[in-house]
């Protein structure tokens, strides 16, 4: 029986393959949520700079570090803030290029499951019809 | 259509399932209920944001106040004495006043806070307030884009149910005036009026690239001409010359005839004019008596010794340019009617007064190319499809 054993083989194959899928699936949720919370950390950011912007330069700014807030430097938090939003947007597009990454491999990974079942359908029929 | 009308009729349920629409309608209106969730969120951002306002506003009128217990402890037990009561940890409250009532900590985002003042805190929170309403703004934006969305697929829906077809055609030359309205009438797309312009507008361009294309091919023509008339004239005897001339334009003849039979075929379907189908079977009419000639004169001179040198140069002659054969069949009456006096003749003469009547059968299609009126359009053809 060839026959049974390449489809048994097929399907072992499919069943790898399509653990691969899901692990790239997840991966690619993992860093759709790390996206989602550096661009709301960016928002945020960019509304704290602008805020800082506008404040004289005599003006206390603080900093909450754990429970006590620590005096800062206007131009000291203005420029933390300013790498704060330099970092956050080069981590964005990193977090960008591999999610365009990811998902090209899941495309890839997604044809090869669908010739796969098509392959083992094409099976199933001829051994139907045997 | 007929067998040769280039184009598909497709099923639109062929084309998307009904599921599958459902599907997308589905999203589309989960992707508005979140969106309208978010507005609704952002609303409460605003009210707080305005009440905060208001307080701050308020806060430094007096020197100082008693801490107000908030609505929760106001229902409580605790506040029996109207005195207000600062929580200190879960457990317990103490009674407590606000002093420094101009003062406050802004917390601007981040772990950063800022000292204000309550009038440059009420600027903080306007600010705040703008970019809640930006938020609400763009957020009503997607909604009214998801909102067309969906309606266009519940319009896909409705015309599923009512078994509408696609239909793709090209754009063929002949094809274009009756094929577009056609489609339009089927309603394949939802305005068929702005399908038929964007075909019109479609049909002019085609217009201008032919004339274009048959420009150039005329420039082509003619300097190829030029250089064929030196080269005959030194490179091939005229005794060469008429049979090479005489199996190449008929050869031409042929494949024109096919492109007129092809031609009037297309024509017919499309219901073009019958003017012009008239002149196309005229054309073609002449086309095989002169190929008929042409046979009879192909076999008469099969002897010929020199049949077998020529045929070389025929076949550079044809890969070269056609135009030439249209100057050397005119070379070939004279030799003709020196040589051979019968049939032969008078196809000759009749092609030569017959192209002269083909001539404006079509001048639209080809001004300027006397000589051969059937032919670029033919070749033009060729290359189009």
């Amino acid at each position: 029986m060839a026959s049974s054993a390449a489809f048994r083989d097929l399907q072992r194959d499919l069943e790898t393959r399509a653990n691969e899928l899901s692990k790239l699936q997840k991966e690619i949720a993992s860093h759709h949520q790390r996206r989602k919370t550096y661009t709301i950390q960016l928002g945020e950011n960019e509304l704290v700079l602008k805020e800082l912007d506008l404040l004289n330069e005599g003006a206390n700014v603080y900093k909450l570090i754990g429970p006590v807030l620590v005096k800062q430097d206007l131009a000291e938090a203005n420029a933390n803030v300013r790498k704060r939003i330099d970092y956050m947007t080069a981590e964005l597009k990193r977090v960008d290029g591999i999610l365009q990454d990811l998902e090209a491999k899941q495309n890839s990974k997604k044809d090869g499951i669908l010739k796969l079942q098509q392959r083992l359908q094409s099976l199933q029929a001829g051994t139907g019809k045997a | 259509m007929e067998a040769n009308a280039k184009g598909t009729v497709t099923s639109l349920t062929s084309m998307f399932s009904v599921e599958e629409v459902r599907k997308a309608t589905e999203r589309v209106e989960a992707a508005i209920a979140e969106k309208r969730k978010e507005i609704e969120h952002f609303r409460e951002f605003i009210s707080e944001n305005s009440n905060l306002i208001s307080l701050v506003k308020k806060l430094p009128e007096e020197l100082n106040h008693d801490i107000m217990a908030s609505p929760r402890f106001a229902a409580n037990a605790y506040s029996a004495n109207h005195m207000g009561k600062v929580p200190f940890g879960k457990a317990a409250f103490f009674p407590g006043r606000l002093i420094h009532t101009n003062e406050f900590m802004v917390l601007l985002g981040e772990g950063y806070f800022v000292e204000r003042t309550s009038k440059q805190t009420v600027e903080i929170l306007k600010r705040r307030g703008e970019y809640l309403e930006s938020k609400v703004n763009s957020s009503k934006a997607i909604i009214e884009d998801l909102k067309a969305e969906a309606s266009f697929f519940g319009s896909t829906a409705s015309e599923l149910e009512e078994d509408l077809v696609e239909i793709r055609e090209e754009l063929s030359d002949e094809g274009s005036h009756e094929s577009i309205p056609e489609s339009g009438l089927h309603e394949q797309d939802s305005n068929p009026s702005k399908g038929y312009e964007e075909a019109v507008s479609n049909e002019e361009e085609e217009y201008a690239r032919l004339m274009a294309r048959l420009d150039e091919l005329e420039k082509e023509e003619l300097s190829a001409e030029g250089v064929d008339e030196s080269g005959d004239e030194d490179t091939v005897p005229t005794n060469l010359d008429m049979p090479s001339g005489r199996s190449s334009s008929s050869h031409n003849l042929i494949l024109s005839k096919d492109h007129e039979q092809n031609l009037l075929k297309q024509s017919k379907d499309d219901h073009a004019s019958t003017e012009e189908v008239q002149n196309i079977k005229n054309n073609l009419h002449v086309l095989e008596q002169l190929n008929d000639s042409m046979v009879q004169l192909d076999d008469l001179k099969l002897q010929s010794p020199h049949k077998g040198d020529n045929k070389p140069s025929l076949e550079v002659m044809n890969s070269k340019h056609d135009a030439k054969t249209s100057k050397v069949s005119e070379m070939v009456p004279p030799n003709q009617s020196s040589r051979s006096s019968h049939d032969s003749l008078k196809a000759f003469t009749g092609c030569i007064i017959e192209r002269p009547v083909n001539l404006p059968m079509n001048p639209e299609q080809q001004p300027g190319t006397s000589s051969q009126p059937s032919k670029p359009v033919s070749r033009f053809k060729m290359q189009r499809k």
